[in-house]
């Protein structure tokens, strides 16, 4: 688990999870970014689910695809768009987590 | 399987819809809250005496009236927004997110950020207090608060000229119908309370003109930053620059550079600092529940739904001060003439016209996807 210190932001991480043209849901979203952001308090179902809401009103995602989880929830799967393709690329392109 | 998702696809809408809906109305509350409480806020204490032109505390002689325009203006700006940064940096502090704050201030979306602080803070949130006091001295400080909802119809103009942003027929016609709201506010406060009114609405309207470019330079890369970080980073610049280059700097300008410590002290001493602390608190929900609102039931449909301050800003100037007459000032208060409040509902609408194209919302409501 990489130092709290030398992460970046939890939301950049949460965008830039779709940078390579990633599919995903938000829980996707949480297991993929828990190994570095387990300790973190926003790193919920709920709170990335809003994060990814709040990214598809701002035109940075877009809904993909629908499923359903084992509970019977309603999954919503996003993936990036162009502009936030280039969003990302622009402003937030060159912080990244240490490999 | 199709059947079940396309119908919690069919409630999930319509839950964010009605969420969605409900936080961006308590935005635009919440500004009008955050309004009518530093209304308040300087009427009490030292700040009574101080817009009342008499000497003050202990003998002190009366301020002269750049003072009472502009320095006062930036003093009650900076603690108000300093105060709605503190708040901000306390949410951010219980969802621990502080670290993140620090990492996001190092990086460009966060200079950005700053950036529109230094746009919407010293220069327009100044403004607007000044404006707001001018039509307090003229007898109704509910008049400017449409007017600076301006900032709406400004923004998309600028965005238009400066970003190339496109422009509907419906965010025309939005505009058109907010600049004629703003005029039958300006032109009937004019008429009823004269010429300083008009002042009040002259720097309502630089007011408009900042946060409305702030609007368009926050669309850059702003967006990469989470919204309560973003909102903590916003409030905090703000305050810092009013409370600690625009006091000083206004002061000095005035050559009243020796009121400065005088000023400061008195107003950290007066018991109005508890009603800043409550102006702060409510300027940062209108700013953090429009945020949520957008996320939810879609960023055009936040954005008109906020615009109800329009309404809410004089609504909640006149109960605070007039009805519930909290500042023992009640007589200075008055409701907004009809034809004004009516001035500040076509405002409600022409934000709403800007916000939201009518055919999407047609087509959503008869179950399209827009």
């Amino acid at each position: 688990m990489a130092n709290n210190k030398e992460l970046i932001p939890l939301y950049y991480a949460i965008i830039k999870h779709f940078l390579d043209g990633t599919e995903a849901c938000a829980d996707d979203v949480v297991t993929a970014l828990s190994p570095n952001y387990g300790n973190y308090k926003l790193l919920t179902h709920k709170d990335v689910e809003e994060a990814l809401a709040t990214a598809k009103e701002n035109g940075l995602l877009d809904e993909s695809n629908f499923g359903i989880d084992e509970k019977g929830q309603l999954q919503v799967y996003y993936k990036v768009t162009d502009f936030g393709l280039d969003m990302m690329d622009r402003y937030i392109g060159k912080y990244n987590n240490p490999k | 399987m199709d059947q079940q998702v396309a119908q919690l696809r069919e409630e999930r809408r319509r839950k964010y819809f009605v969420r969605g809906v409900a936080f961006a109305i308590a935005s635009g509350m919440c500004y009008g809250l955050y309004t009518g409480f530093l209304t308040l806020a300087e009427t009490q204490g030292v700040w009574g005496e101080w817009f009342a032109g008499e000497p003050w505390g202990n003998g002190n002689p009366a301020l002269s009236a750049f003072v009472i325009t502009f320095v006062l203006a930036a003093l009650a700006a900076g603690i108000n927004d300093f105060f709605s940064g503190v708040w901000s940096l306390a949410m951010c502090a219980k969802n621990r997110q502080l670290g993140d704050f620090w990492k996001t201030v190092k990086t460009k979306p966060g200079w950005i950020m700053i950036l529109c602080a230094v746009i919407g803070g010293p220069v327009a949130t100044i403004a607007y207090i000044i404006g707001l006091n001018s039509a307090t001295a003229a007898g109704n400080p509910g008049v400017i608060v449409p007017i600076a909802a301006l900032n709406c119809a400004i923004g998309a103009i600028l965005g238009r000229v400066f970003f190339k942003q496109e422009l509907n027929a419906h965010k025309i016609v939005g505009i058109l119908i907010c600049l004629f709201a703003g005029a039958l506010i300006g032109g009937t406060s004019f008429a009823a309370m004269g010429p300083e009114a008009l002042i009040g609405c002259l720097f309502a309207f630089i007011a408009a003109f900042g946060w409305g470019f702030e609007g368009c330079v926050a669309g850059f890369g702003t967006i990469l930053i989470d919204y309560r970080i973003g909102i903590a980073i916003r409030q905090t610049t703000a305050g810092i620059l009013e409370l600690f280059v625009m006091f000083p700097l206004l002061s000095v300008l005035g050559g009243e550079a020796a009121c400065i410590p005088n000023l400061a002290s008195a107003a950290i001493t007066s018991p109005a600092l508890l009603i800043f602390l409550i102006s702060g608190f409510f300027a940062m929900p209108a700013y953090s529940f429009w945020y949520k609102g957008n996320s939810m039931c879609g960023a055009a449909l936040g954005m008109a739904c906020n615009g109800m301050y329009a309404f809410w800003g004089p609504f909640f100037i006149w109960i605070i001060m007039g009805v519930l007459d909290l500042g023992g000032v009640a007589a200075d208060f008055p409701p907004l003439a009809p034809i004004q409040w009516v001035g500040a509902l076509i405002m409600v609408v022409g934000i709403f016209c800007i916000a939201v194209n009518p055919k999407n919302l047609l087509d959503k409501r008869n179950g399209k996807e827009a």
